[in-house]
């Protein structure tokens, strides 16, 4: 089952008279799990000082991190972290993280840390970053090109003159009643499965695992819906490395079930989305 | 004890007498006041400022100002960084200056200080210098009756939710704190009280609260000996006191 994520967004008001502040960091929230990320911390929690020069005195940041993660085991809830009495440092409610299937939080929390304290989503899923780009993230991706297209739902909005729109994890009832949740669908009288799959930074067993099922799931809902069902599977694999034997297999699994676009390969990249946008528009 | 640095707000030009090259300059504080519902802050302010002075606890200067006739009274700004730091972690300042630690409950005990949380302390890690502030809930509290309160907290710490009494491991300090505070002047507790008559401290409490003051910091040991619970954390075979 997945979990939300609560995450708050800590701020750095260089000079709180002129409020403006600048997002330095991430807490989130996972059952009783609450890990941060913070500007100038790598993956071992270190900091790197130079990272620190958009601030005024990197030491005050630093004894507030500290606090901040000391604080952030004890307390009941994370809002219990938020202090309303600002000054220069302060942590404000950022939201909640719905869909986050089964990342684990660490890539959670990066995610939400190039969301937030870097350069924006953009940084958030470039290919080759050095924070993990998973599969939740490659759909993300996938979700951006298609909302600047203007053809997926957001915020349970349709868009205008939209016949046919992209949905995010729409329930798809399969046998026996089984509720599935597909990263994308598209319903136009046929109806279109769209899963993505990240090769390009390891966790092939985990990704094994997952085409395995997604797998099953388009062979239960063919089943159920006949001929008008369509499986999509978007794979992203590092072309400098060789497909190891999860990899293999996963993409053969897939391939069994339906059509494999390789998401590095931009001409396919194109078409596959070309046929969104010509379902949608009906 | 670091000696304390404060913050200039305006470096101005020099004195013109004398050899030493004096030159006139503005520093920077925090200035609060007394209101309705706590009409003693500023006597408590002043009072306990006097008292932690005296006794060697780092706490900031204070003294008094004056605006529309309103008496404040001014803590001088300790906080060089300009940045306003987190409120102290009590594990790791206890960890880091467990003497200091001791004296600061100690001098609490004495000043019936309810009101020490973590934020009334501050601890700047790059220069590994602490302060004590706030004072203005300490020895006449809120609006009760103030003898009265100081009455039945005679054998009572009286220190409240005190951020440093769970994690306090050692009392062998107890002892040094004590014996400064023993050795506060009397005259140093009667003149501080007096002066505070002339910012609101009613003039029945002078000598009420000198007589409670002299006579408590004698009964320091016994009140911490017989209210170890307030101090989970205490290791017992440390402390110098029994009841």
């Amino acid at each position: 089952m997945t979990e939300r994520v609560q995450y708050l967004i800590a701020q750095y008001l260089a000079d709180p008279l002129r409020k403006e502040p600048r997002n330095v960091g991430v807490v989130a929230r996972l059952g009783d799990r609450t890990l941060s990320r913070f500007l100038g911390e790598d993956e071992a929690g270190s900091f790197d000082k130079r990272k620190l020069k958009p601030l005024n005195q990197p030491d005050v940041f630093l004894q507030w991190v500290k606090y901040w993660q000391e604080q952030g085991q004890g307390v009941a809830k994370l809002e219990d972290l938020i202090d309303p009495d600002r000054s220069n440092y302060a942590l404000i409610k950022g939201g909640e993280v719905f869909d986050t299937g089964n990342d684990p939080l660490e890539q959670v929390v990066d995610y939400l840390f190039s969301r937030f304290v870097g350069r924006g989503f953009a940084e958030a899923v470039r290919e080759g970053d050095p924070v993990l780009v998973t599969s939740r993230q490659l759909a993300h991706s996938i979700a951006v090109e298609m909302l600047e297209m203007n053809i997926l739902v957001s915020d349970h909005n349709t868009p205008e003159g939209i016949l046919h729109p992209v949905r995010r994890r729409q329930p798809v009832v399969g046998g026996n009643s089984v509720v599935y949740r597909p990263e994308f669908s598209q319903e136009n009288g046929a109806l279109y499965l769209i899963e993505t799959f990240d090769f390009t930074h390891g966790q092939g067993k985990r990704l094994h695992d997952h085409a395995g099922l997604t797998a099953y799931m388009y062979k239960d809902l063919r089943i159920q819906k006949g001929a008008g069902m369509h499986a999509i599977s978007i794979v992203k694999s590092d072309p400098a490395q060789e497909d190891n034997e999860h990899t293999t297999n996963s993409k053969r699994m897939l391939q069994n079930e339906g059509d494999v676009i390789d998401w590095n390969d931009e001409v396919a990249r194109a078409a596959f989305l070309e046929e969104r946008r010509q379902v949608a528009v009906g | 004890m670091p000696a304390t640095h404060y913050k200039i707000a305006d470096w101005g030009d020099p004195v013109g007498e004398g050899v030493s090259d004096a030159r006139l300059i503005s520093v920077s504080g925090v200035a609060k006041t007394s209101k309705a519902t706590e009409p003693n802050i500023v006597a408590n302010e002043y009072v306990c400022a006097r008292l932690a002075a005296a006794v060697g606890l780092p706490i900031p200067p204070g003294f008094l100002v004056k605006e529309d006739g309103t008496s404040w009274f001014v803590s001088l700004n300790f906080n060089l960084s300009g940045e306003k730091l987190p409120p102290i972690i009590p594990r790791l300042l206890v960890a880091r200056k467990p003497e200091l630690c001791a004296g600061i409950l100690l001098f609490d005990a004495w000043i019936l200080n309810p009101d020490r949380h973590a934020k009334n302390l501050m601890h700047y890690e790059k220069t590994d210098a602490v302060q004590v502030f706030d004072h203005s809930r300490a020895l006449m509290p809120t609006d009760l009756p103030q003898q009265q309160y100081a009455t039945s907290m005679v054998n009572s710490p009286a220190i409240g939710a005190h951020c440093l009494a769970p994690v306090i491991a050692d009392g062998s300090t107890f002892t040094h704190w004590h014996q400064r505070i023993m050795a506060v002047a009397e005259h140093q507790i009667t003149d501080a009280l007096n002066e505070a008559a002339e910012v609101g401290l009613e003039p029945a409490n002078v000598n009420f609260f000198r007589d409670y003051l002299l006579d408590r910091r004698t009964r320091l040991p016994n009140i911490v000996a017989a209210n170890t619970s307030v101090f989970p954390g205490l290791n017992l075979g440390t402390l110098p006191w029994t009841v």
